[in-house]
């Protein structure tokens, strides 16, 4: 018989108290790794809704609005970006590539972005992941529309469903309708877990063409109405855009060309290092983090106190155990290695029976919480995090063994083998 | 001959409590001595000094021929592992365990273990203490005789030279009292292990080869505690 054979047959004997220990021990460790696990997909989707861009430039107004309203569609423009000075820009020798954004509009609470064909190219979000598409293609006619997968999830789209695209508003229900010009369903993004999802995609043209005829913001009355066979490619070449991203040639080139754009004469315009600002943002917003990260460590200590009370509470009804095995020749050093071993064989059990949990729940959830929250479970399940915790919960839990093991060891002396119960 | 046991002005105290003072005391190799006292005459502190469970403090404590008295605790753990049976008046056995599982415990404090030898022993002592039926029961299933005698078969596993037994009979009535300290001798004589038998019942001394009164070694005299 080995030692750990031991040890869990003692703990086996009482059997209440091991369980109801190593479920608080679990309990505590799935919860506070579930908070970051949650936490690091949060900040996921936040912060990484883009990557592989340099700079986003907009109207001049603050670095955080034209991340909000480009990115997360919060807040608006306050001015636009004219396609001169876009196409100034892009030309430069040291941009690789542009991505045009032109926003405004929406569909049902969703906003609908106008862009060209380099978004599908080149936009990246996490690390270097690129769009890719569930069903169909980027638009071929002016009058396409490529869909998120939540949009096309939520609304029940599918391939060739007509929308009509409301005027001026992104959030909530339109008033105004552009639904003299509908567009159909040419694609349908595959989920990305960011911003992505949430939004539909037509062309700058598109954008362009459905507001040809309107006036002062308003919609045309039907005698001015243009139809669709009367627009012509020339008329509906993009005037303006709301803001671009950029990617530069080289990384180094980024803070001269953002003093450039920040310094363009012809109209005032801001480049921001999107990066920064959605990692100070982030920042910002992490005391809600910080709380729950806090409960958790709270709910681990209580974990560890149970454990600590159950082991204290065995103690003396096993004093008569103590001396058996003192007089078959086990050292107090063998009394104080067996408690702490009979703690590593909780703290294991618990461990497994938690990360099962876990796993368990992500694979059950992970799906709900991606379309319901945009929570997109990140690989890896354990990161260094989640195995530090782990080793924590097993040290601390070592440690505090300690106790109830120098006390049975004290006890074992003083008791020597006339213990009688 | 030498001896299983050689006490020379043993003193032993309690801080300002006296115990024991004994300053002559011999047990041959192979000899089975019932050593009888009244409660609180300090039968237990000699027993466990001589386990090594406690500590000499002035004298000599010779133990199967090894200097107890020069030894630190680990040594003395060590040495107890390996040389002394112990076999308590009750609660002899870890409840949670099985019997064979109580029986084999006393290995696990052994640095090396003729398995092959071990295992011929314990099919020999599971056989003649009668057991065999009930190796894979829990202990507490068990009778209490049926318990003493599996605490017989764990105490004499590992060959030691010397049974240290703390009253395992006074729960026995006085036929099974018998029987069972035969079937004791039996077994240790062959595998020569000597008996140190601490008792204040002496209906049973005549079973042994000699019989002691405590108070006829130890020059500090107790006053017989009232039983309540």
């Amino acid at each position: 018989m080995s030692w750990i054979h031991l040890a869990w047959k003692s703990l086996k004997n009482r059997k209440l108290a091991t369980i109801l220990t190593i479920f608080a021990m679990m309990l505590s460790l799935v919860l506070l790794m579930s908070v970051e696990r949650i936490r690091r997909a949060a900040e996921a989707g936040f912060t990484q809704s883009v990557s592989g861009v340099d700079l986003i430039v907009g109207a001049r107004s603050g670095s955080l609005q034209i991340v909000l309203y480009t990115i997360f569609n919060l807040g608006q423009a306050t001015n636009n970006v004219s396609i001169e000075s876009y196409n100034e820009i892009k030309s430069r020798p040291d941009v690789e590539w542009t991505i045009p954004y032109s926003l405004g509009d929406g569909h049902k609470g969703f906003r609908v972005i106008a862009t060209n064909s380099d978004f599908f190219k080149y936009y990246q979000f996490r690390s270097k992941e690129r769009i890719t598409f569930q069903a169909g293609g980027p638009w071929n006619g002016m009058f396409d529309v490529v869909l998120g997968a939540d949009v096309a999830e939520r609304l029940g789209y599918q391939m060739g469903s007509e929308i009509v695209v409301s005027h001026g508003s992104t959030t909530g229900q339109g008033i105004q309708e552009h639904d003299d010009k509908k567009f159909r369903v040419a694609g349908i993004l595959k989920a990305t877990g960011t911003q992505l999802d949430r939004a539909l995609y037509i062309s700058l043209e598109g954008m362009e063409a459905i507001h040809l005829d309107w006036q002062t913001g308003s919609a045309p009355t039907p005698d001015k109405q243009l139809s669709i066979n009367q627009i012509t490619a020339e008329m509906v070449q993009p005037k303006n855009i709301t803001s671009f991203f950029l990617r530069t040639k080289n990384r180094i080139q980024t803070l001269k060309l953002q003093r450039d754009i920040n310094e363009f004469r012809s109209e005032p315009l801001l480049a921001v290092i999107p990066g920064v600002v959605l990692s100070e943002l982030w920042q910002s917003l992490s005391t809600v983090e910080k709380v729950l990260k806090a409960i958790s460590f709270l709910v681990m200590v209580v974990g560890l106190m149970s454990m600590l009370i159950a082991l204290m509470t065995s103690l003396n009804e096993r004093r008569r155990e103590m001396a058996i095995l003192r007089v078959l020749g086990a050292s107090l050093k063998h009394i104080v290695g067996l408690i702490v071993l009979e703690t590593f064989v909780l703290a294991s059990v618990a461990i497994f029976a938690a990360s099962l949990i876990k796993l368990t729940l992500e694979w059950m959830l992970g799906p709900w919480l991606q379309v319901k929250y945009g929570l997109y479970l990140q690989q890896p399940s354990f990161s260094i995090v989640e195995v530090s915790y782990i080793l924590l919960m097993l040290v601390l839990a070592l440690l505090m063994s300690l106790i109830p093991a120098l006390g049975a060891m004290k006890s074992a002396l003083k008791d020597g083998l006339s213990v009688r119960t | 001959m030498e001896h299983a046991l050689a006490i020379k002005d043993l003193k032993f105290s309690y801080g300002s409590n006296k115990i024991l003072n004994i300053p002559d005391f011999q047990m041959s190799r192979g000899e089975n001595v019932f050593l009888f006292g009244s409660s609180g005459s300090g039968k237990s502190t000699l027993l466990e000094l001589i386990a090594g469970i406690l500590k000499t403090q002035s004298g000599e404590l010779n133990v199967l021929g090894e200097k107890l008295h020069e030894k630190n605790a680990v040594q003395l753990d060590h040495f107890r592992a390996q040389n002394v049976g112990y076999i308590f008046q009750s609660f002899n056995l870890i409840p949670y365990l099985s019997v064979i599982e109580n029986i084999k415990l006393p290995l696990m404090f052994l640095k090396h273990v003729d398995t092959a030898q071990t295992e011929k022993l314990l099919n020999h002592l599971v056989d003649s203490l009668e057991l065999k039926k009930y190796i894979h029961r829990r202990v507490t299933d068990l009778s209490v005789g049926q318990q003493q005698r599996v605490a017989v078969a764990r105490a004499l596993l590992k060959r030691p030279k010397l049974i240290l037994a703390d009253e395992p009979t006074s729960a026995l009535d006085y036929n099974h009292r018998e029987k069972f300290l035969q079937l004791l001798f039996q077994v240790c004589e062959e595998i020569e292990t000597s008996v140190l038998f601490v008792s204040h019942d002496r209906t049973i001394e005549k079973l042994f080869h000699r019989s002691v009164g405590l108070d006829s070694i130890n020059t500090i005299q107790h006053t017989p505690e009232v039983i309540l």
